[in-house]
């Protein structure tokens, strides 16, 4: 699987660069968490049982080296659940910094998971280790916070 | 999908990316393989064999007749009658590398076409298994057979062989075939033929390994066997096989040979043992 899940890593290292980065805040620790992931992918590559889920454990070991990396840090702010993004992350282009602000650390890794990685509800699920109708609820929760009307036909 | 979220999804990729990242990625990528490459025997793999070496179909070619052969002894080195011929195939998703022993040019040429001939038997079915991999796989990963020999023992009595086999695709699977010549019969020899009629060796043999089993787990932290608690009853090692791998070393000594897997779990990579002489009797 090693093969595959290097090919996996170089098809989609920016995203999961975006994704450290909107749990760190800053370049430097966003590519150290990129780097750190990437290196214990392909080292446990005999973890990858199924090579269909190779992206979803791409993004799993990142996110989890992210919430470590935040966990080791001394940063006493309120607790992840509540953790929201403050006017100084100025990277961050204002539609987005606005839509994304109200939204918790894991409403808003839902949100990014589904509209800009493409993932299916099932494998956030995975993901988030939580289960389907959970994951539903919360997205649907998110997306009215940012009031955004979906159409029928993206209905969650 | 909604407008708002097509454009924030816009947004999103339209981040800005460190121009350092592609090449930190690249590093922590190599590194890491590098140090699976060198890990490959150390590291616990639960006994479970890998995909590739599933789809090997390989049988250990085993002389049970002795040749009977018009009795040329021939002393002298054979080692300079082996030559090599290279056989390579590149297919979509896989390759192939093949460094093919042949015997040209020792005096027993009865003996020289049967030892030919298993060795084209043998790595003909190597390129079987592979022709049948590539049909049946695709994508990635790329898979890779490496196959290659050496000459163990050249001595006055005995001439022993291995043609070793690596099967890459994702993580890599090791097996080998042995061969030994008795020179003074200008036999093809097989483990029988090393012991007296009616002499229970593969008992005797099996009883040595595994006293060398034991004592080298009880001294070694690191070594694992399937032998104890601790594996299911068709795992666990028992006693060898008529046809076990074995070979003569240059000062005599019989060694048993195992395949990956066969007697302990993957990271122990391919153990040999040498047979004490009480057992087998160096010659």
């Amino acid at each position: 699987m090693e093969t595959l899940i290097e090919q996996a890593i170089l098809d989609n290292y920016q995203n999961l660069y975006y994704l450290a980065f909107q749990y760190v805040k800053n370049q430097q620790d966003a590519m150290d968490i990129v780097q750190d992931s990437v290196y214990k992918a392909i080292k446990q590559h005999k973890k990858l049982k199924d090579r269909e889920y190779v992206k979803s454990w791409l993004w799993k070991i990142t996110r989890n080296t992210a919430l470590d990396f935040l966990k080791n840090q001394h940063c006493h702010s309120a607790s992840l659940e509540t953790l929201t993004l403050t006017k100084e992350d100025h990277y961050l282009d204002i539609d987005l910094y606005q839509a994304l602000d109200h939204l918790n650390e894991t409403e808003r890794t839902i949100v990014t998971l589904k509209y800009f990685d493409d993932f299916k509800i099932e494998q956030i699920a995975d993901i988030l280790n939580e289960n389907i109708n959970t994951i539903k609820s919360k997205l649907y929760r998110a997306l009215k916070k940012m009031k955004i009307e979906l159409d029928v036909e993206d209905q969650i | 999908m909604n407008n708002q979220l097509n454009n924030l999804k816009e947004e999103y990729l339209g981040q800005e990316i460190p121009k350092e990242l592609k090449g930190l990625v690249e590093s922590s990528i190599k590194k890491a393989k590098k140090e699976n490459r060198s890990q490959h025997y150390f590291r616990f793999t639960s006994g479970v064999l890998s995909a590739a070496a599933a789809f090997v179909l390989i049988v250990n070619i085993s002389p049970d007749v002795a040749y009977a052969m018009e009795n040329i002894p021939f002393v002298g080195s054979i080692t300079k009658a082996v030559t090599f011929r290279n056989y390579s195939k590149t297919d979509q998703n896989m390759n192939i590398q093949m460094t093919i022993p042949h015997i040209d040019g020792i005096e027993n040429s009865q003996l020289e076409e049967q030892l030919n001939g298993h060795i084209e038997q043998y790595t003909a079915q190597i390129q079987q298994a592979y022709e049948k991999e590539v049909a049946e796989t695709s994508g990635l990963p790329f898979g890779a057979y490496d196959t290659d020999y050496q000459i163990l023992t050249d001595s006055s009595r005995y001439f022993s062989m291995r043609i070793d086999t690596t099967v890459t695709k994702g993580s890599a699977a090791q097996f080998s075939n042995f061969f030994t010549i008795d020179k003074q019969t200008g036999e093809i020899l097989s483990l029988s033929d090393l012991f007296k009629d009616k002499t229970d060796y593969l008992d005797l043999i099996s009883r040595d390994i595994l006293k060398q089993m034991a004592h080298q787990i009880q001294t070694d932290d690191n070594i694992s066997y399937f032998i104890g608690d601790g594996w299911s009853d068709d795992e666990t090692f028992k006693q060898i096989k008529p046809d076990q791998n074995f070979y003569i070393t240059t000062d005599g000594h019989l060694v048993i040979a195992f395949d990956e897997y066969e007697a302990a779990p993957g990271y122990m990579g391919m153990p040999e043992f040498t047979i004490s002489d009480d057992i087998y009797m160096p010659r």
